[in-house]
């Protein structure tokens, strides 16, 4: 991506003031205070903008706990009292689809092509034997690397 | 995703052209109602790095130029994203994104007097939008707010221009959640809206998993943002999954066409350059006059070792020399002066010195074994004098001479022990040969009749080793030997005892506890028979 400064095309580097000035050190990096780059890179706000009606600051003064809790979403539901509607007015938690009816389809853990086959020792699903040889070769470890991609890997509690 | 510049034309609109948000979880997208396209578009994140130079915190709405960032610190916290999933909650960030928003499109006056349509997913949660609604009006006094759903504005959008009818199914797959929306009569089904928790997010999550396994050397390399946009580079959405898969499983040209190589930014290692030939004789002269430094400092050192021997000797020497021209009576005080007790230990010394500067000097030095001492009582001198008589530094003396002479009496005893040993070694040699010479015959059937009832009592003890490891229902006590039992026996009363007085070591006989303690003669005994055997056996072949 690029910001204001680039798309112009001139450099952050050779900015008028610099040329202007006719520094020798015109060009250089170290010409320029960082902070005139960073808004000639038009990414730096004014603290205040004439549109708002409460600034920034005032709403969020500086030193005060930053860490204002908002309501995640998970809290955001639970107060929505979403059981005193009724059953068949939409809302965020039913429009969710439900679990898939379907059996899942099954793909080669290793290259993704279908799989016809499973492998009773690793339970890796596989499509051809060359892909079974390999699986057989793997270290238990990755095998269950391979199987969590799929949420199906032994999980000892 | 390209910024861009602030927009100048903000007054030429009219009051009642809306500014279109579409406040997506992973970009946003900002620009003018009756436009084609968004005047702005950027990832919906605020970093807020501090400055390396002041160490101040300030705010970066969506992307920004890598180079910059030599001057911020990203380290203390990553960015931050105003949406739980698809729904804004963090309306602190969404404020920051907001002045970004309104700042890039122009706005100088003081008031916004154009009508806000911002989109958010379907049923937003009351409460989000609630709080969406007053931040704008409070905060930034809009005239009005609309709220929709993207995915039904685009079906509109498409049905003007004849795209698609009056009725028809919005599949709308965004950063986190993937939503269909019937459309009926032009209007959305919202009843038969359904949502599924997967999108864009998890596709490239699981992309990224996928090449971190596949290639483990390079997990640090595979960044998120790089795999998104490998995703976005080469990723595309296959008409016919099945087909596709069959297409790359059997490889023909089409497949191959689609094929994707892609190599990772490659930094090449640092060239070991080949040191010339002008190196190498100058790095071997270094090292030649470092150790020739080495060299001239060993023989420096050596020439003084030996002119300090030489010293030495001399020195004594002429002490020697002195002593032996001087009285009897000024030989005490010639003693004193030089530090030696006696004459013999000035010669001692003296011979030791010359042989270490023979050996300085490199010469052969064949160490004599010392001549096997007696016990000569004129090395003990004070053994001999009753202890009422001597100062307490000679009673020190006393004690060191009775050590020594009691050490090297040891010594002797042991050598005389192990001559006898010896000797009677040899004996029984000749006693067996004489045997053998006798009456061979005799002295062979013996020699096998013994070798036969060694082997067997070994066999058994073997037998009964495996026959007690193998029961392994049996007790403790069935698996012990009589020796190993006695022993139990007595750590057992030792350990009972110790309720009552303890007098143990009082009597000598105490001790002989440890004795029996200690045997373990069933061991022992083995390793007896074992060595007889080998040694009839040895005996058997050379006869």
């Amino acid at each position: 991506m690029s910001l204001c400064g680039t798309t112009s095309g001139s450099t952050f580097r050779g900015s008028k003031r610099s040329l202007e000035k006719g520094s020798p050190l015109a060009g250089n990096e170290v010409a320029l205070p960082p902070m005139q780059e960073l808004e000639d890179a038009g990414i730096l706000l004014p603290a205040s903008l004439p549109f708002k009606r409460i600034q920034l600051s005032e709403k969020y003064p500086k030193g005060q706990a930053r860490g204002r809790h908002w309501k995640h979403l998970k809290q955001m539901l639970q107060a929505e009292t979403y059981h005193l509607y009724p059953a068949d007015e939409p809302n965020y938690m039913n429009i969710e689809a439900p679990p898939s009816m379907y059996p899942a389809k099954k793909y080669c853990d290793i290259t993704g092509f279908e799989a016809p086959y499973k492998d009773p020792k690793t339970k890796l699903q596989y499509a051809n034997t060359d892909i079974f040889k390999q699986i057989r070769a793997l270290p238990n470890e990755s095998v269950q690397q391979y199987l969590s991609l799929r949420n199906a890997q032994v999980v000892l509690k | 995703m390209p910024s861009v510049p602030r927009q100048d034309d903000y007054d030429s609109f009219d009051p009642s052209r809306a500014i279109v948000i579409d406040n997506g979880a992973y970009s946003c997208r900002v620009g003018w109602a009756g436009e084609f396209e968004p005047r702005m578009r950027f990832r919906n994140v605020l970093h807020r790095p501090r400055l390396k130079a002041s160490g101040n915190v300030i705010n970066i709405v969506g992307d920004y130029d890598p180079a910059l960032s030599r001057f911020l610190d990203f380290t203390r916290s990553s960015y931050r994203s105003a949406f739980d999933t698809n729904v804004v909650y963090q309306f602190e960030t969404m404020e920051c994104v907001f002045d970004y928003v309104f700042n890039r499109l122009g706005v100088d006056s003081n008031t916004i007097e154009h009508p806000v349509l911002l989109t958010e997913c379907p049923c937003n949660p009351l409460y989000s939008r609630s709080k969406m609604a007053e931040l704008l009006f409070e905060t930034y006094g809009v005239p009005s707010l609309g709220l929709g759903i993207d995915g039904v504005f685009s079906y509109l959008h498409n049905k003007r221009l004849g795209r698609c009818g009056a009725d028809g199914l919005v599949v709308c797959s965004g950063f986190t959640t993937t939503h269909s929306i019937p459309i009926y009569h032009g209007e959305p089904i919202l009843e038969a809206c359904c949502r599924v928790n997967v999108g864009g997010y998890h596709v490239t999550d699981y992309l990224r998993r996928l090449l971190c396994l596949e290639y483990p050397y390079h997990v640090a390399s595979l960044s998120w943002d790089k795999v998104e946009s490998l995703k976005f580079e080469h990723g595309y959405i296959a008409e016919d999954y099945s087909m596709e898969l069959k297409l790359f499983q059997e490889g023909d040209k089409l497949a191959e066409e689609k094929l994707r190589y892609w190599q990772l930014p490659w930094v090449p290692p640092p060239v070991e350059e080949k040191p010339s030939e002008e190196e190498l004789a100058r790095k071997a002269a270094i090292k030649e006059k470092q150790s020739q430094r080495l060299r001239d400092m060993a023989a420096a050192k050596r020439s003084y070792k030996i002119a300090d021997l030489e010293a030495e000797i001399q020195g004594l020497e002429q002490l020697l020399d002195d002593l032996d021209n001087v009285e009897e009576a000024d030989v005490d005080s010639i003693l004193t002066g030089s530090g030696y007790s006696s004459r013999r230990e000035i010669e001692a010394a003296l011979s030791k010195s010359s042989i270490s500067l023979k050996k300085a000097k490199g010469e052969f030095v064949k160490i004599e074994k010392e001549p096997e001492k007696e016990l000569d009582p004129e090395k003990y001198p004070l053994l001999d004098v009753p202890n009422e008589m001597l100062t307490p530094e000679q009673l020190k003396e006393k004690k060191k001479q009775l050590f020594l002479k009691s050490t090297a009496e040891g010594r002797i005893r042991a050598r005389l022990k192990r001559q006898e040993e010896e000797s009677l070694r040899e004996q029984e040699h000749n006693l067996e040969e004489d045997k053998r010479l006798a009456n061979p015959e005799q002295y062979l059937e013996d020699l096998r009749a013994r070798q036969a009832e060694l082997a067997a009592k070994i066999d058994q003890r073997k037998k009964q080793k495996l026959a007690a490891g193998s029961t392994g229902s049996v007790g403790r006590s069935e698996r012990l030997s009589a020796a190993q039992k006695e022993r139990m026996k007595l750590l057992t009363t030792a350990a009972f005892d110790r309720g009552k007085e303890d007098t143990f070591g009082q009597r000598d006989e105490d001790w002989q506890l440890y004795k029996k303690i200690g045997k373990d003669d069933d061991d022992d005994e083995a390793d007896e028979d074992e060595m007889e055997l080998s040694r009839l056996n040895a005996r058997l072949q050379v006869i």
